[in-house]
Formats: C-alpha cells, structure tokens, sequence
C-alpha cells in the first residue's frame, strides 16, 4: 500500500511536472518570440523618426526657399524699420505668400504660415489664429523656433495651435544688404490622417509582411487626431503614455506594449514627438500585428511533421520504458506490503493454519482489520448454545431441521460451501464470515445434534429427504404441511395450512434446499434400488485421512411407525453427543465437575452449558422423543416399507478411522488445543495428552454409540478468552 | 556670461534641426540673458521697504523678466499683453490653483513662505516663471553691461548672492561702512539646467 501510494504520488508529480513543464516551457520561447517582434517595432519606429526628421529637413528647405523671395523680403525690411503701416505690409505679404503657394498642390500647401519682423512681431499668418493678430503688435519671439530663426538658425519645431499640431520649420529672412537679419518666415504642416498615410507610404513595404500590417496612429492632449486605421484598443494608448510619460521623454520611446485581445490585439510602440508639441503629450504610436503566440495550444497547431525526429521519439520511449519499469518495481517491492502479509494471514486463517489472525504483528487499520475479524469470531463463539438451541425453537421445527440438514449453516446458499471438510461439517470461519453467515462453531455441532442431521450434500441425507417426504403436490414443487416446513405460497393458500418459514429457511430454499430437493422432481420411486447409482455421494471435500473409511457401508433403511407420516427434513437423527467437559482436563483437581455424569441423548434438556465446557445447544424434546422412538422401529424394520425408502446408517456408511489415525488425530487436536491454550494464556502444565486423548476417545465413543454417526471431528476455538473444544457428528 | 554657454535643453526644446543658414553668423538672442540673473542682497538692514508686487509681464509668448526675487509676503502679478490667452499653473507642487489670464488682463498671487516658486502657462510650454521667496533683503537689476547697484544700504555686514540658471551661483559676505563696496561676481558654466 505504502508503495502504491508512493506510486500515485510519483504519477501525479510527473504529470504534474509534465504539465507545468508544457506550460511554462513554452514561455521563454514566447518571450523570444516577442522581444524579436518588438525588435521589428523597435526599427520601425527608429525609421519612422528618421523619417521625420526628413520631413522636417524637408519642410525647413522649403522654408529656405520661401526666405529667398525678394518681396518678403523687401516686405519684412519695411515692417523691421517701420517704414510702412502693419496693415499695408500685411496685405502686401499675403499676397505675396499667395502668389508662391499657387504652384503647389493643395496637400503639399503648408497648413500655417507666420512672417515675423525681426524683433518677432508677426506681420502676416496663414492659418489657425490668422483673424486674432493684430500685425506689428503681436510677437511669438518668446518662442524658440522663432528666436531662433531670428538668430539666423533653420530649425524646426512642432506646435500645439488651437488643438491642430503642426510640424513646424523655420528660416531667417536676411535683408537685401545682407547685414542683418530682417525677419523669418515659419512653415506649418499639419499633422493629420493625410500626413500620416504618405508617412506611412514612405515607412513601411507592401513586399514586407510585418511592415505591411504596421500601422501608424498621432495622439495629441489625450486623443487620437491622425492614423491610417481605426481600433478602439487606440483610445488605450493616451493613458499608457500618460503613464510613461517621464520615461518615454527620457528615452524617446516607450517599450513595445500588447494592447488588445483577439483580433483587435496589438503591438505598439510610442514616442514622442520632438520640441514643444511634447509638452502636450504630443506622440505618435507605430501600432503592429500581434506576435506569434507560443502557448501550448498554439504551438501544437503550428506542429509539422518534420518536427518529428525518431531520435526524440526514441528518447521519449526511453522515458516511457524506464518509468514503465520503475512502476513495475514500485509494484514487485509492494508485495511485501501490509496489507499483502494480512492477505497471507488470512489465507493461514481460511486454510486453517491459524486460528486466530496475529492482530499484533499488523500495524495501523490491518491491524484493526484483523482485531475486528478476531473479535467477530469471540463474539460468534461466545453466544451460548442455548441461543442457537433457542433459535432453532422460534423458527419451525422442519426449519431447524432443514437447517441441521445443510450442515449447520442453515443460510448458507450453497450446498457444496455447506460442508467444510476442515471442520467436519458447516462454513469454514472466514467463508462463514464472508458470505454473511454465523459460523460454524455456533451452528454445527448444536444444529447436527439437536435435529441429528448430518451433511445435507451427502447421498444419505438426500435418501433421507426422499423417504422423508409424505407427498408431493406436483413436479418441483413441495407442499408440506406442519410447522417450519417450506410451503409455496400458492399452495399454501389453497391448502390454507398455515406455514411459518424462517428467515433461514427462506435463504436455504433459494439455492441450498432447492438443489438438495432437486430429486424431488423425480417420479415417485418404483423400487429399492441402490442409492449409490441414483444418488451418487457428492464430494465433501478432502477429509482427513484418519475419517477416511475403507470401504462404503451397507445402505440402511428405516419404516415410519403405521400412521406415522415424518415431515420431510425430520430424518434419523445421525449424531448426537454429550457436552465434551474440558474442565476436568485441565482441572484435574475439579472431580466433581469431571465426575458429572453424561447427559443421554434422550433427555430433552442438555443444553447446560458449564465454564469450560464444549457449547452444547439442548436437543428438542420432540426429536428425543422421536429418536427414541425410531431408533427400535428402523432396527427392526430394517430395508423397505411403503412410504419411502429408509436412508442407509451413518454408521455404518464408511469405516472408521482406525486406532492409530485417531491417536495420532487426537495428537493433532491435542497440539492446537495446548497452542490455543498458550496463545489466551492459559495454564497449561496440568494438561497431559493421555488425559486429554482418553476424554476424547470417550465422548467420541459416546458420542458414535448413541448417534450412530460415523465418527466425530473435535474442533478448538476459543470461548470467553479460553481454549474450548466443540464435537462434531461426521459423515462419511 | 562665459563663452559657449548653453543650458541644457530639455526635450521639449529639442529639435531635428537646427542649423546655421551659411550666409550669416548667428546673431545674439532676442532675449538678454541677463534677464535672468537675480542679485540678492540678504542682510537684516537690507529689507526691501516697497509692499508693492513684482511685476511679471507676459509678452511675445514668454515671461519678463522670466526671474524675480522678492521677500516673504509681498506679492507677484503676472500681466497678459500677450494676444492670447494664458493659463498659469505651477510647474510642481500645489502652491497655486490653474489660473486664466486673458489678454490684458492681471493676476497676483501672494508668497508667504520663502522658497523657489515656478510658474508656467500649460498653452504656450517654454513660458516659465520663476518667483524666489526669500526671508529678507532686497534685490538689484543686472544692467546691459552686467553691473547692478544697491543703494541706501546701513553700514552692517551682508551677503551678497547671484541666482543664474536655476541655482544659486554666487555667494559673499560684505562689510558696508562709510564708502562704497564693490562686488565682483563670476558666474561659472552652467552644466545642466535644473529642472
């Protein structure tokens, strides 16, 4: 068991293992996976800034260009030295700025043109904010991107102008003497889904998949204003920014984060637009697929066959095998386990060898078990015969007797279990324990001799059930009447006998009764043939040698008194015996109860039982009387009478044992019964074997003289913690 | 101002481009950093007698002087002539609620604690203020030239410190009696602006 446990254990911590191990072993593959494809989001986002700078190098050239023009510039010489009203120089550098940007396209226009003079008035403004100056009064030289420009620097910026975010450039307006700087022109292009698609265009290759499937998204003051596709798992990113917000100024770009599940799962990479738009959470995101999934699940679908190698396949047959093995041996070494060496005991026990299951060398529950089937068996032996005897006077009479006549296990369902050669008739203890049943210690030897029955599987008994029975009331089915016979019901009700059938006998009917009446569906018997061919003997089981008579004896007969009509079951009685005084044996000192005479086998109360002594159940006065009365009428009417054929002499049924087996017999009794003696602890040095052989030789003889059974088993249990002997009628 | 003097820039000032036109240097800033350098004389006897708030002015999208210094419990006013509109609100801590200032209009706040107070407006970013509180004495204005003059001081001893690029720079002890005591501060390069 404790292997088996072991075992158990064993499997369940590799299967666990395993299973932890297909979970867990796919992630670092997963993480491989990830941080590869964040790499590709990483390179895509490095190209996306370089591409903005491009975009602003870009913008700051056409800045340049747009510097050069000889009428902004005489326009901003004017508005420098105030030579000319803001108003007149304004519409003056409108149109001039009109005039240059009719040649472009309408999405290459610059979404805010701003001229300044050289102290950073703004002159003239294309764009957002373009109706609230006032020219020649309202500056932007606190901004950098204007101070700079005005320092002679070409830079650029981005701008946050009211709620539009623009990427700004800037260029120095440098006078016609080109002494000093004038003025500066700043260009704004817009940043929105138009801007966004044509940085796309120019990021990512349709021939590349993973770039083809990577997306771009510009976020400003919490919302999306430009992106080439739409997700709702977008509306995330401002709050995943906001949160980053320090490090992703610090290193100008975030990790790569999962956002989304499913089909709306994305990669994303942020960062953050350069200049002051940074100042207003100003950042674009380079949106990704989801990378390859590495779990169990997904990895099993990506499975090829090319992944399998015979050498893995090989490896993990190894793993196979040698687990194999182990378990194998987990199991050989579990042979020696608890409950295996309770399992041999038990065997000893149902074989005899014991008599009493050794609870002390089994630990823990086996020990309990054993303690529990010992306790069972002192329970079953402590109840007094008078019990059983009492038993047997509630259920019918024909009950008892058809009872008797199964060997003494009156439930027993099984005829051939009826008899236990080991005991001499009735279950051996476990079998009796196992199927339910009393024992055969309570049964045998009260039952066999009350009713004088003797082994129901045996030719005679069933001879005898046949010339028992008065009547039959149709094939297979008997109707008996008188009490504790077995009454179909039907029949019963249409006789209106009254029946009372025990419970036992109800038991015995369904199986042990019905195959020991099964010749009861034969037609009435024409002639006295030999009951050996009609009724072969049944095989009782290997008796000991000792019982083992050489030859059959002669078939004997007994004719009902006239008018008599004997119940079926109520047969000669084949055994009866005196209660066997061990007292004496052990006692010598006590002459009194060793010198107690003999109760006879006509009296009709025996049952007293005495400490020490065999259990003995009382025989029923009726059936004293009734073998008193037999006994001469079967002698003298020997073979043959109407109504049936008379059941051969048990005794005369085989031989004896001869002189030496029962010494040697009583040899064997006499060592069970000293071990018995010592294992309760009982004083053996008083006890001798002449002693002890010279009682049993009694009681046997008393026992055969009366009963004319064949001979008699001597059985040793224990009984209120004592060794007892209890005597058995044998058959042959 | 040393050769080569450039505080560091944070990223919201950082750019893709900046470069010279190749046609003419590059000319001096608009914005005189001198502006931005707070002469503070601390003594018992040098307690600035005017109540009246410091003037912070907003115009041309920045503040100016961008820097003041002023004793505990007078008070700033911060004035929009700018077009726009500005929204004030402290660069870190909470020692004033987000403030509107429309074009042309004021507003004042009054500092009781000494420290270093930052304001800027969340509308235009590189506008930052920065208002010094401190216990007692008074301030001087740095001229063109980089000199700047305290006057009526009472004979006693004093310190005499200079607040450039975010810290204190310079820091003496002077003893004024009957004549005229002459300081000269070197302000050493500024490695990193602090935040």
């Amino acid at each position: 068991m404790w292997f088996s446990r072991v075992w158990v254990v064993l499997l369940a911590a590799v299967v666990a293992l395993a299973f932890a191990v297909l979970l867990v072993l796919p992630r670092p593959a997963a993480r491989q996976l990830f941080n590869a494809h964040a790499y590709k989001l990483d390179l895509v986002q490095h190209n996306a800034h370089l591409l903005l700078k491009v975009e602003a190098r870009e913008a700051i050239d056409r800045a340049v260009a747009l510097s050069r023009d000889p009428r902004l510039v005489e326009t901003l010489e004017l508005a420098s030295t105030k030579q000319r009203p803001p108003d007149q120089l304004q519409a003056k550098a409108l149109a001039t700025i009109s005039e240059l940007l009719a040649p472009l396209q309408p999405e290459s226009r610059p979404g805010l043109i701003i001229l300044v003079d050289d102290q950073g008035k703004q002159v003239a403004r294309v764009g957002p904010g373009a109706e609230k100056i006032v020219p020649g009064q309202h500056g932007i030289a606190g901004y950098p991107l204007v101070e700079a420009a005005l320092r002679g620097l070409l830079r650029d910026d981005s701008w946050s102008v009211e709620g539009h975010l623009f990427t700004m450039a800037a260029a120095p307006l440098i006078g016609r003497a080109q002494q000093r700087y004038v003025g500066a022109v700043l260009l704004g292009q817009e940043v929105d889904d138009a801007f966004v698609r044509r940085l796309r265009q120019r990021l990512v290759s349709s021939t590349v998949p993973f770039l083809a499937a990577t997306e771009l998204a510009v976020f400003l003051r919490g919302r999306m204003i430009a992106s080439t596709f739409s997700s709702p798992e977008l509306s995330r990113l401002p709050l995943q920014f906001s949160q980053r917000r320090d490090q992703m100024l610090r290193d100008e770009r975030s990790p790569a984060i999962n956002i989304g599940e499913g089909a709306t799962a994305h990669v994303v990479v942020m960062a953050p637009l350069q200049s002051e738009a940074a100042a207003h959470d100003a950042f674009y995101a380079i949106v990704g697929p989801p990378a390859a999934r590495a779990d169990l699940v997904p990895a099993l679908a990506e499975l090829q066959r090319s992944d399998f190698e015979l050498a893995e396949l090989l490896q993990a047959g190894g793993v196979f095998v040698a687990l194999l093995v182990l378990g194998l041996l987990l199991l050989q070494l579990e042979g020696d386990s608890p409950l295996n060496r309770l399992l041999v005991d038990v065997r000893r026990l149902t074989r005899t060898d014991i008599l009493r299951l050794p609870d002390r060398d089994h630990n823990g529950r086996h020990g309990e078990i054993a303690r529990l089937i010992n306790e069972y068996f002192d329970r079953q032996t402590k109840r007094p015969a008078a019990g059983a005897g009492a038993s047997a006077k509630r259920a019918p009479a024909g009950a008892a007797a058809l009872e008797g006549a199964h060997g003494g296990a009156p439930n027993d369902r099984s005829g051939d279990l009826a008899f236990d050669p080991a005991t001499g008739g009735g279950l051996s203890p476990l079998m009796a324990a196992s199927s339910g049943l009393p024992p055969i210690r309570e049964l045998d030897i009260d039952r066999v001799l009350d009713e004088g029955l003797e082994d129901p599987t045996s030719p005679q008994s069933q001879d005898n059930g046949l010339s028992a029975l008065p009547a039959l009331d149709g094939p297979g089915v008997m109707a008996l009447d008188g009490p504790g016979f077995m009454l179909p019901e039907e029949t019963a009700a249409e006789s209106g006998t009254a029946s009372v059938l025990s419970e036992q006998f109800l038991l015995l009917s369904h199986a042990g009764a019905l195959s020991m009446l099964q010749p009861l569906d034969l037609p009435p018997l024409p002639d006295m043939e030999p009951l050996d061919d009609k009724f072969p003997a049944p095989s009782l089981g290997p008796l000991s040698p000792q019982f083992a008579g050489p030859e059959p004896a002669p078939v004997t007969g007994s004719a009902p008194p006239p008018g008599h009509r004997p119940h079926w079951g109520q047969r000669e009685p084949t055994g009866a015996m005196d209660p066997i005084s061990i007292g004496p044996i052990i006692d010598p000192a006590d002459k009194a109860h060793h010198a107690a005479p003999p109760r006879a086998a006509a009296s009709p109360a025996l049952a007293t039982e005495e400490e020490g002594d065999t259990v003995m159940s009382s025989v029923p006065e009726q059936l004293a009387r009734s073998l008193a009365r037999e006994q001469p009428a079967a002698t003298e009417a020997g073979h043959g009478a109407s109504g049936g054929i008379a059941p051969p002499s048990a005794a005369d049924a085989a031989p004896r044992a001869s002189e030496p087996e029962l010494e040697r017999y009583f040899q064997q009794v006499f060592k069970e019964f000293m071990a018995v003696k010592r294992s309760c602890g009982e004083n053996v040095d008083n006890v001798t074997f002449e002693r002890f052989a010279r009682k049993l030789r009694g009681n046997r003889d008393s026992l055969i003289q009366r009963y004319g059974c064949h001979d008699v088993r001597f059985t040793v249990y224990v009984k209120d913690g004592k060794a007892a002997l209890k005597a058995t009628p044998i058959q042959p | 101002m040393p050769a080569g003097f450039e505080p560091h820039t944070p990223f919201t000032e950082r750019t893709y481009w900046s470069l010279p036109n190749g046609l003419l240097p590059t000319a001096a800033p608009l914005t005189d950093w001198r502006r931005s350098v707070v002469v503070w004389l601390d003594g018992p006897s040098a307690r600035d007698r005017s109540r009246a708030p410091a003037d912070i002015t907003m115009a041309d999208a920045r503040f100016v002087p961008p820097v003041v210094a002023i004793e505990a419990g007078r008070s700033a006013r911060f004035v929009n002539r700018d077009s726009v509109l500005h929204l004030l609100e402290p660069v870190s801590g909470k020692f004033m609620a987000a403030e509107s200032v429309g074009p042309g209009d004021t507003t004042e706040r009054q500092f009781d604690r000494p420290g270093t107070y930052r304001v800027r407006c969340s509308e235009v970013p590189h506008m930052e203020a920065t208002i010094l509180v401190l216990q007692q004495g008074q301030a001087a204005e740095v001229s063109a030239d980089g000199s700047f003059q305290f006057n009526g001081v009472p004979p006693g001893i004093y310190t005499v410190q200079v607040w450039y690029a975010g810290e204190w720079m310079f820091k003496q002890s002077v003893e004024v009696g009957g004549k005229p005591v002459v300081v000269e501060a070197r302000l050493r390069k500024a490695q990193q602006r602090k935040e």
